[in-house]
């Protein structure tokens, strides 16, 4: 006769010598809710090398009586999920030790480094930029430039103004706002004309039956970007004037 | 007679025990060899029995057990943390200490290019203006430091490290092990709340939902990723079994990991006093005999 088989998850270890415990499910209908539902039945199983981690899937066999309590013995473990488990929870160990060193140091250099009055030092820092601004530098301030960039890890500052005042903002504003009106103007003078616009056009490349083709907003943009970017020599051959 | 016969079979059988069963000289019976084999099944009955108590001893003695709310002492990960928020130029409310400086910087520049304009330059007006701004500045930094704060803006600040830590890619705010780090981070500071208020039953209450929360969190982490479930629980300094075990915050966990030291919580019966007396009295004994036998 063919001996009884299982298979069930090991839902305990390590408890008993050469023992483990193993959950087995069975489907069966209930009449009463007319529904297919699961019965559970655990089984104290025979390990011989105790090698069945909790969460194995594992098929079990019928046996002789191992004890009073247990007459199966593990056949085939089917898929080794809890053996699985202690191998990451084994690299988890290491990992993150590596990892809270690695992180610990680098928290501590970052903390020694750093001046005991840092907000002074920052301060003076940024006075010694705005007084060396614009001026001729000797060997030892170039030195002292040099330092500084290096600190704050900074290529160049040349091109970017340290301070702003408001008022000096609200003019480049006002600056930029003008220039756009006068653009406008002249956008609008060329538009106008249609030999005019179809000269500045050609300027650009495209020929005469493209820009025939083209809708009026696409000439329009064309023209617009052609007025920004060229400059004033060309400009003036063409008779427009910014 | 029922008895009579099974003796009679009983003494039929050979002797497995080990034990040897003196043979009769004379006029043998059957209840002497039964009375032995009795004596000699209650011997290793209780042999058995004695190792399981000790296995059993061993493992309630055991000091490999993990908090389930605080998790591992000295977790190098917390105490990096903690040493974070304690940095001088930390601030709260969400500011960057160089922001603050060049925003002062400007302020101060602000004043004396207006005073230049106004009154053309004067050092000695300088000076007082750098003076006043320094004032200014120290104020600030009193006003904005997280040493200054309230425990709402450390926890917050706490979060935002832990969430860069644990996040899967930069501006994860939502994976399993996020929520439990933040979770930790909550758990932690609410557990300083409770041992120093102890009568506040509606904190205990709030921490052990939230230690439930941690634990259902983690084991659907376990289920969908169990790579990313260990490398959680080993950095947030937990264990498979504080995650997986049923957690109720107790009397009884209270006692074992004194989260309020010198309180008696669990009050054991006389039993249980005594037992525990007779093992530290004999392993006092064991350890004597030991070093005895060392001496020798």
């Amino acid at each position: 006769m063919a001996r009884q088989n299982f298979v069930g998850y090991v839902i305990s270890q390590g408890k008993m010598d050469k023992t483990i415990k193993v959950r087995v499910l069975q489907k069966y209908y209930d009449a009463k809710v007319h529904k297919d539902l699961f019965k559970r039945k655990d089984f104290l199983v025979h390990d011989e090398g105790n090698i069945c981690k909790e969460g194995d899937l594992v098929r079990i066999e019928a046996t002789r009586p191992l004890s009073s309590r247990k007459f199966f013995a593990v056949a085939e473990i089917k898929r080794n999920i809890g053996q699985q488990f202690a191998k990451y929870a084994e690299e988890a160990k290491q990992r993150v030790s590596e990892e809270e060193q690695l992180k610990t140091r680098e928290f501590l250099e970052r903390t020694q480094l750093k001046d005991n009055d840092q907000q002074l030092v920052f301060l003076g820092d940024l006075r010694t930029v705005a007084s060396l601004k614009g001026k001729e530098l000797t060997p030892e301030e170039q030195e002292t430039v040099s330092n500084l960039k290096k600190k704050y890890m900074i290529q160049t500052w040349d091109d970017q103004q340290l301070f702003q005042m408001e008022f000096e903002r609200l003019e480049e504003k006002v600056q930029d706002l003008l220039q756009d009106y006068k653009l406008t103007q002249t956008l609008q003078s060329i538009i106008a004309s249609p030999d005019k616009s179809a000269e500045v056009l050609q300027r650009t490349g495209l020929s005469g039956e493209e820009i025939e083709k083209m809708r009026r907003n696409v000439r329009k943009n064309i023209i617009r970007k052609f007025l920004k970017k060229a400059d004033d020599a060309t400009l003036l051959q063409l008779g427009i004037q910014l | 007679m029922i008895a009579l016969r099974i003796f009679a079979q009983t003494s039929l059988r050979p002797l497995s025990t080990g034990v040897k069963v003196q043979a009769a000289p004379f006029s043998t019976s059957t209840f002497q060899y039964a009375s032995a084999l009795k004596t000699a099944k209650r011997a290793k009955a209780m042999k058995i029995k004695q190792k399981n108590e000790m296995k059993q001893s061993q493992k309630a003695m055991r000091t490999d057990k993990v908090d389930p709310v605080l998790g591992k002492a000295e977790n190098p990960f917390l105490v990096r943390l903690k040493a974070e928020l304690a940095e001088p130029e930390v601030l709260s409310k969400g500011f960057e200490t160089s922001d603050v400086q060049k925003l002062l910087f400007g302020a101060e520049q602000a004043v004396l290019v207006l005073n230049e304009r106004q009154m053309g330059s004067n050092e000695v007006i300088a000076n007082k203006v750098k003076l006043n701004e320094q004032k200014k500045r120290l104020v600030i930094s009193r006003v904005l430091s997280m040493k200054n704060s309230n425990k709402v803006e450390q926890t917050k600040f706490a979060t935002k490290l832990a969430r860069e830590e644990f996040a899967r890619f930069p501006g994860d705010t939502g994976s399993s092990e996020v929520q439990a780090a933040i979770l930790t981070v909550r758990i932690h500071s609410l557990m300083d709340h409770v041992k120093s208020n102890p009568k506040d039953l509606d904190a205990i209450r709030d921490t052990r939902m939230l230690v439930q929360k941690r634990q259902k969190l983690l084991r659907y982490l376990k289920k969908e990723d169990a790579q990313k479930y260990f490398l959680a629980i080993e950095k947030l300094g937990l264990s498979d079994e504080a995650v997986n075990n049923e957690f109720n915050m107790d009397r009884r966990y209270m006692q074992d990991f004194s989260i309020w030291p010198g309180r008696v919580m669990v009050k054991e019966s006389k039993r249980d006093l005594e037992e525990r007396k007779l093992i530290r009295r004999t392993r006092k004994k064991a350890v004597r005999a030991a070093l005895a036998s060392k001496a020798v």
